[in-house]
């Protein structure tokens, strides 16, 4: 039987990848998918820590989550295909219109 | 109630509904039933949606009118509601995953009447700046779902996807503005960083499931005082551990496994409380987690602003309190060294200080108030973090708090509870008004939003200029507005705890309102004293704004004259708020009703007193002809309050040195 | 202290009520009703309110003289905020000393309003004007009479407004307005004291209520007020010096003062009213109104009467050097408030309420009295161009002149007599010298500035007087014949003021005169049950309750006579030398004298640079440090520290990124994550948690047997921080826990969600009692 150490190492490092991804990156469509990086990381957890406890709260969520990943990530291209109406070029470090 | 969909006479009698086995169907209504505010914000957000498919462009009006009348039912079914008997206890539905209680039903007027004024003045801004879409009723309305979500939260998955519901609402209405450059930028910063700051939040849920193994709130609240529990019982196989010579082979394992799970709870809830905090002080924004606010707040629609500078924040310390207030409240938790409580209050510290410096040099109205907003996140933290330290307060080793100190710190509690949403409403009501002023400026794709713009505003249009003054007075903390009397409960809930912090920090946030004070105030002598700008910029058609900026600014009165009216029922709403939903939360309720209605027995008492002995009175007028009668009207209504009035500080201060 | 209900939200109601009229409507019946019938309704409205609200007090204090009974009203109009333990009402009371201060208010007002309409008469703004003013009089009454200091605070709050609305009235000039708004912030400073006070106050006190804290203090020495203590310092000293910061800033003395000169702005009147006869008096009231609290500080009482003294003398020379009509005058009013808090400082209570009192005479028809000269001269302020006035203005000139005299000191009129015995309080009250700087006691000191400070009044006084109405016009011709004349609706507040200002000595007719007339001291008598509050528990707290003080054989009556006698000649000295110098327009030997003392000539008419000291001290600062902030809080710190910092403990994949761009939303996520890395570092770096000392010591210096959490035990040496990581993965399935864990729960699956051991108020299928689980058992 896999321990859920291990579950808990695949779930923390694709957390931390997604988290770098969206704070390194700087095209818009790797920084939407780096955050869907960090949602699966959690669920990873959840689903691991669901099954540890022995209960299916964690899955519950987990499922939710996905739905939830899917609602962002069509409005988080929706708001990309907005910006590309009046832009050139993907890279998030051109969006300084407003600032102080 | 005479309106036909009151809760109230649908209810089946409880003990009917104890000893019937009803059928799962029937359950699911009956909590329909309780939940009627946010079903029929649910159901109505759909069809409107629908209604949209048949709407011209001329008929947008109509889908308003529909929305309104939607928020009027629900807002209807809430006011039935509240404060009714049936609620004071909080009842679960859909098996623990949402509570109705009076909290989360003060929360759904307050938001149901933000989303009903953004509602009014969202569709004639949209109309004169040419982007009118017809999803805006409908967006509004899922996100004041998704805030309902949250207040009713019984889970931590109704927390998470009340969040989401709000957030994803939100980004689309910020982004909706097509014919702007600013608007999608604003929407894909306010965007990334809120699905960050999502991915932290299910992280830290994810976490804080894995200490516990639970994720309904009632049970959290009892599993979190167990992971320290077992921490302290894993204490036993240290020394095991730590000196392994002379014992077998096979306990020495057996220590190791005892100590690493009796360690691994606290090990995973605490990074996972602290995520979550992270990522809920994300969405009221306080420093350093403020900095998508005023590019937000700027970019945004004005009455999309506005939403998100009331209702959002409404939602979010909603969110706050029910998990840092009313779960996470063990004393390991809530004080150092694994507490949170002294982090956030600097942090609380630091909010105030960014927000209040930040917006004394803004030229932009919008990012002016979004920093102020920030600003008043600070001030609200405070109490936050006040609250939580009465609720949490962990007595010194061999010192167990007496019951009435423990009564008194509960008290103390709830107060503060209440003190923040007193604060809250009134900051909301007030933030509407400033930003209904703020959208009602400028036509034609053109937002009158600098500064300078709004030079002599008071000529041009006299009544808008009071509203909005109003408005800022009220934000500014100048009594007898609602601000005034918010701060003064919340600063005064965290003075009364004695922690030398908490009063340190109230005393940076008394120098912040001072600071406030000079920005808001340019802003009203640009508006009073300055020559009106020679080009006229216009305003937006339509009498929703206006309307908007009266109510709040007669609001904001009301609240501040009214103050103990209102504070009665955010005190009501804050009854037991740490105690989940039972027959203990009712109890407290029920103690707070009845010391009412000692109070209103006792005044109705001495008015029919004074009734009695109006005749004299007047008699006694006359300068000098009576003397004897007026002898007898001496009051001694002065001594009570301060007798009263007395006590409390001086079981404060038991407590303080015992704990 | 007994008392009766009476309406008394009368008072402020009516003129509150017409201001509402006439903001609402004022611009609407200028336009509707022609200019000057409209006018007629506005000024008619505003007058009437003020003239009710007048009545009503008067009706007031009738009711209390001759009751016997009760020595004062009350009136609870509503119970305000009553939330848990704080109780505060819109209770109003009328005692004694609310009494004079309302018949000041209304008084002073009303003639101040009839002045108005002579002064304002060409003004566009008529409504706004008038609604202001009777705005003002209605907060100024709800600060007199409120009970508690919450509702003083209302008032205060309000005042200021007012004259902040007030002094900006002309707000198309850039100037005035910024000086509005300095008078507001320089307040906004004194009220963060005052809320400070007043929350130390009620940590000990439990209610802000007058009465409450009368109680409090009744203990003397034993009360809580004193024996607390807050960094050492008894909380009453503390408490009643954070109040004084208030008084500072409303009442205008070191170091808060230099918003008043600059309030001139305003019309004139408005000066009148708000800038010398009331308002700027509120700090006094509420200083003689907690008298009893301040008796309990001695050092604050010491520290009052020092700058009290230095602010009447410092105030005094920048007068004598001035040369604006309004400029004077103000700074005369800085000076006088100086002898008011003297007194106060003295415990001479009675004696600084009368100064307010004959103060709010003389200087309200001073005021007016400039107003007329400045309207006659077309709006020309500057003394060096005026000149032979009374020619012009008999009226005015005669009522000046009376005002003059009144303020200098002459016997016998009323200025005379309030600093006299301020004077003599100064110079008396030994309990007054508990500091000897220099081996000099402190209350000869005091007497000392005082008397000079009166030297120096006489003096800026008369040669106003001279340089304004004597000698010859020095202005253009076009001005001297073509002045404004007086007209009776100006001159007739002149005249009464000025006639109050020649007999209101009789109010505080010396006891050394007894013998005399025989009319003792009224104001001493009438405000004993306030002035008693102070005095009913001795000890070295007792500070001069005047009676007890003189009766006592502290002051012979030679020793009172012969401070008369000196205070009469330093009042004369004054006057024949400004005389001398300025009979007819500024002579050759004011010039030299000038010349002679030219540092201190320069120093005083340029007001001692105090605005210039202020802005290189706090106002450039500020700036300054709202640009570093921005500067270093933004760019260096989030930028610099938080994002490299992150960069750097993320690990060395922050170097990938060959270059750090400045993307802005990326820098707010780093921001973000940095937030998260203080809320996690603060636990996780706590040196209280990596050293893992966390376990509490007993009295004897040894750790306590029962652990909270001893990590460090458990992981030897490793630091905590790091157990807590790892604690996160030396999670394993030992498969039997695993079993048994799943054996106490049964199985996972179906309908059940959650365990069912966890929940043992549900149904068997799974849904909690829902009806059950409200109110009803």
């Amino acid at each position: 039987m896999v321990p859920i150490t291990h579950f808990l190492y695949l779930a923390s490092t694709l957390f931390v990848i997604g988290l770098l991804g969206v704070m390194l990156r700087r095209n818009v469509l790797i920084v939407l998918m780096s955050v869907e990086l960090m949602l699966n990381g959690a669920n990873i957890a959840l689903v691991a820590f669901s099954r540890f406890h022995g209960n299916l709260d964690g899955q519950v969520l987990a499922m939710f989550t996905i739905a939830v990943a899917a609602a962002e990530a069509a409005v988080g291209l929706a708001i990309v295909v907005s910006i590309f109406r009046s832009r050139t070029g993907s890279d998030i470090d051109d969006l300084s219109l407003l600032r102080d | 109630m005479t309106f036909a969909l009151g809760p109230v006479p649908l209810l089946p009698e409880p003990a009917a509904a104890a000893g019937q086995a009803t059928t799962a169907s029937a359950q699911a209504l009956v909590d329909m039933v309780h939940l009627a505010p946010m079903m029929i914000v649910g159901i109505w957000s759909l069809i409107v949606l629908v209604a949209d498919a048949f709407a011209r462009p001329g008929l947008r009006r109509f889908q308003q009118t529909l929305t309104l009348l939607g928020l009027g039912l629900a807002v209807l079914a809430a006011v039935g509601q509240f404060g009714h008997y049936e609620y004071d206890g909080g009842i679960e539905v859909f098996s623990g995953f949402l509570y109705v209680d009076q909290f989360a039903l003060l929360v759904d007027l307050g938001i149901l009447g933000v989303a009903g004024a953004v509602v009014l003045f969202a569709g004639d801004y949209n109309r004169s700046h040419r982007f009118e879409y017809g999803e805006h009723e409908s967006l509004v309305l899922i996100a004041t779902f998704g805030v309902m979500i949250l207040a009713h939260a019984g889970d931590l998955v109704a927390l998470f996807l009340g969040i989401e519901t709000m957030s994803i609402a939100v980004y689309v209405m910020v982004g909706a503005r097509w014919n702007s450059r600013q608007s999608p930028e604003a929407a894909l910063k306010y965007f990334v960083m809120g699905a960050f700051s999502s991915g932290l939040l299910l992280m830290g849920i994810a976490l804080v499931y894995g200490a516990t193994g639970v994720t309904g709130l009632d049970q959290l609240s009892h599993e979190v005082s167990t992971v320290f529990t077992k921490w302290r019982a894993a204490q036993d196989y240290v020394a095991v551990v730590e000196a392994p010579e002379g014992f077998p082979a096979g306990m020495v394992d057996m220590a190791q496994d005892k100590v690493a799970l009796g360690i691994a709870p606290a090990a995973l809830l605490i990074p996972g409380v602290l995520l979550v905090l992270g990522a809920l002080l994300f969405k009221v924004s306080a420093v350093p987690f403020h900095m998508w606010t005023p590019d937000a707040y700027e970019g945004a629609p004005s009455p999309t602003t506005a939403f998100m500078a009331a209702g959002v924040k409404i939602g979010a310390f909603a969110a706050l309190l029910k998990l840092f207030v009313g779960t996470f409240i063990v004393g390991s938790l809530v004080q150092a060294p694994y507490g949170w409580t002294s982090v956030v209050l600097w942090l609380a510290a630091a909010t105030m200080i960014v927000g209040n410096l930040a917006a004394v040099r803004q030229t932009n109205v919008k990012r002016l108030l979004a920093y102020s907003s920030v600003a008043h996140v600070g001030y609200l933290l405070v109490g936050v973090v006040a609250a939580a330290s009465f609720y949490g307060d962990r007595p010194a080793k061999g010192y167990l708090p007496t019951a009435d100190e423990h009564a008194w710190a509960s008290n103390a509690g709830d107060t503060a509870v209440a003190s923040i949403l007193y604060y809250l409403l009134a900051y909301a009501v007030a933030t509407l008004g400033a930003f209904a002023c703020v959208s009602w400026l400028g036509r034609d794709k053109k937002e009158a939003s600098a500064a300078h713009e709004w030079s002599g505003l008071a000529q041009r249009h006299p009544g808008i200029a009071l509203g909005m003054t109003v408005c800022l007075l009220s934000l500014m903390g100048m009594p007898p507005m609602g601000g005034f009397f918010g701060k003064l409960f919340v600063f005064r809930s965290a003075f009364e705890h004695g922690s030398e912090a908490l009063r340190i920090v109230v005393v940076i946030a008394v120098v912040n309102s001072v600071i406030g004070a000079v920005y808001y105030l340019r802003l009203i002598v640009s508006m009073y004293f300055r020559p009106p700008l020679e080009r006229d910029l216009g305003h937006v058609e339509g009498r929703g704004a206006p309307v908007v900026l009266a109510a709040a600014a007669a609001l904001s009165v009301l609240i501040g004259i009214g103050a103990d009216a209102m504070m009665q029922r955010c005190r009501l709403a804050s009854a037991g708020f740490r105690i989940p939903p039972s027959e203990a939360r009712a109890e407290r309720v029920d103690e707070l009703r009845a010391q009412w209605e000692q109070r209103e027995a006792e005044a109705d008492r001495k008015a029919a007193q004074e009734e009695g002995q109006q005749p004299g009175q007047k008699a006694g007028q006359q300068p000098g002809q009576q003397p004897d009668e007026k002898a007898q009207v001496e009051v001694p209504a002065a001594a009570a309050p301060s007798a009263e009035g007395g006590t409390p500080p001086a079981e404060a201060e038991a407590l303080d040195d015992g704990g | 202290m007994n008392e009766t209900e009476f309406n008394l939200h009368f008072i402020p109601l009516f003129p509150l009520l017409g201001a509402v009229f006439n903001l609402l409507l004022g611009k609407q019946l200028l336009r509707s009703l022609g200019d000057r019938l409209g006018r007629e309704v506005v000024h008619l409205v505003a007058i009437g309110a003020i003239a009710f609200s007048c009545f009503f007090t008067i009706s007031a204090v009738f009711e209390v003289m001759v009751g016997q009974d009760y020595d004062r009203l009350v009136d609870s109009v509503y119970p305000w905020i009553v939330s848990g333990d704080l109780h505060i009402g819109f209770d109003l009371v009328l005692d004694h000393l609310s009494a004079v201060m309302c018949l000041v208010i209304t008084g002073v007002g009303l003639l101040i309003h009839i002045f108005s309409v002579g002064y304002m008469a060409k003004d566009p703004d008529y409504g706004r004007y008038f609604a202001y003013l009777n705005l003002f009089c209605a907060a100024m009454l709800i600060l007199v009479l409120g009970k508690s200091l919450v509702l003083t605070f209302v008032g205060w709050e309000g005042v200021g407004v007012c004259s902040y609305l007030l002094i900006g009235f002309w707000f198309t000039d850039d100037a005035k307005a910024t000086a509005g708004r300095k008078a507001f912030i320089m307040n906004r400073v004194g009220d963060f004291g005052f809320i400070l006070g007043m929350l130390l106050i009620y940590t000990v006190v439990g209610s802000l209520d007058v009465d409450a804290i009368a109680r409090a203090c009744a203990l003397g020495e034993q009360s809580p007020l004193v024996q607390k203590l807050i960094f050492g310092v008894p909380i009453a000293t503390v408490a009643t010096m954070l109040l004084f910061v208030g008084c500072t800033g409303k009442s205008a003395q070191i170091p808060l003062f230099t918003w008043l000169p600059d309030a001139m702005a305003g019309p004139t009147p408005v000066s009148a009213l708000i800038h010398a006869a009331t308002m700027v008096t509120a700090g006094v009231y509420l200083i003689v109104r907690l008298n009893f609290l301040f008796a309990l500080a001695p050092v604050t009482m010491a520290v009052i009467a020092v700058i009290g003294a230095a602010t009447a003398l410092f105030a005094a020379t920048i007068g004598i050097t001035q040369n604006d009509i309004k400029k004077v005058l103000a700074y005369s009013t800085v000076s006088q408030l100086g002898y008011m808090f003297l007194a106060a400082g003295m415990g001479a209570w009675v004696a600084a309420i009368f100064h307010l009192v004959t103060h709010a005479f003389f200087k309200a028809c001073l005021f007016l009295g400039s107003g007329a000269v400045i309207e006659a001269c077309h709006h020309n302020q500057d003394i060096r161009t005026m000149g032979g006035l009374r020619e012009k203005m008999p009226v005015t000139a005669g009522t000046f002149f009376v005002s003059c005299l009144a303020i200098a000191g002459i016997f016998p009129f009323a200025g005379f007599f309030s600093k006299d015995e301020i004077l003599l309080h100064a110079y008396a009250n030994e309990s007054r010298g508990i500091f000897t700087p220099g081996g000099m006691e402190l209350n000869y000191i005091l007497y000392s500035l005082g008397a000079l400070a009166a030297l120096c009044t006489s003096f800026y006084m008369f040669r106003l007087y001279y340089l304004t109405f004597e000698g010859k016009f020095r202005g253009d011709h076009h001005t001297w014949h073509h002045y404004v004349r007086e007209h009776w609706i100006m001159s007739l507040p002149l005249v009464i003021l000025a006639g109050f200002a020649a007999i209101g000595g009789l109010l505080g007719w010396p006891h050394v005169f007894g013998g005399v007339i025989h009319i003792d001291h009224v104001l001493e008598q009438w405000l004993e049950p306030i002035t008693s509050l102070s005095g009913t528990y001795g000890g070295e707290y007792t500070v001069g309750v005047r009676e007890q003080f003189l009766h006592e054989g502290h002051v012979g009556s030679g020793m009172e006579l012969t401070g008369m006698a000196i205070g009469l000649g330093i009042g004369i000295a004054g006057w024949v030398f400004a005389r001398r110098l300025y009979l007819d327009g500024p002579s050759e030997q004011a010039a030299m004298l000038a010349k002679r003392f030219s540092a201190l000539h320069a120093a005083s008419s340029a007001k001692y640079w105090v605005d210039e000291i202020y802005d290189v001290l706090f106002v450039k600062p500020v700036r300054m440090i709202g640009q570093l902030c921005h500067q270093v809080g933004d760019m260096l710190l989030i930028d610099g520290v938080g994002v490299q910092g992150t960069a750097g403990a993320v690990g060395v994949l922050g170097t990938l990124t060959k270059a750090w761009h400045n993307g802005n939303v990326r820098r707010y996520l780093a921001s973000l994550t940095f937030g998260v890395a203080i809320l996690l570092g603060v636990i996780y770096l706590n040196p209280q948690v990596s050293r893992g000392d966390i376990l509490p010591k007993n009295a004897a210096g040894e750790r306590e047997l029962a652990p909270d959490i001893g990590l460090r035990r458990t992981f030897g040496a490793q630091s905590v921080n790091m157990d807590l990581f790892w604690g996160l993965f030396k999670i394993h399935l030992p498969g039997k826990a695993e079993q048994d864990a799943a054996a106490r729960r049964g199985p996972p699956g179906g309908e059940i969600i959650r365990a069912p051991a966890l929940e043992p108020a549900k149904n068997p299928d799974g849904r909690p009692l829902n009806g059950g689980a409200g109110g009803q058992p």
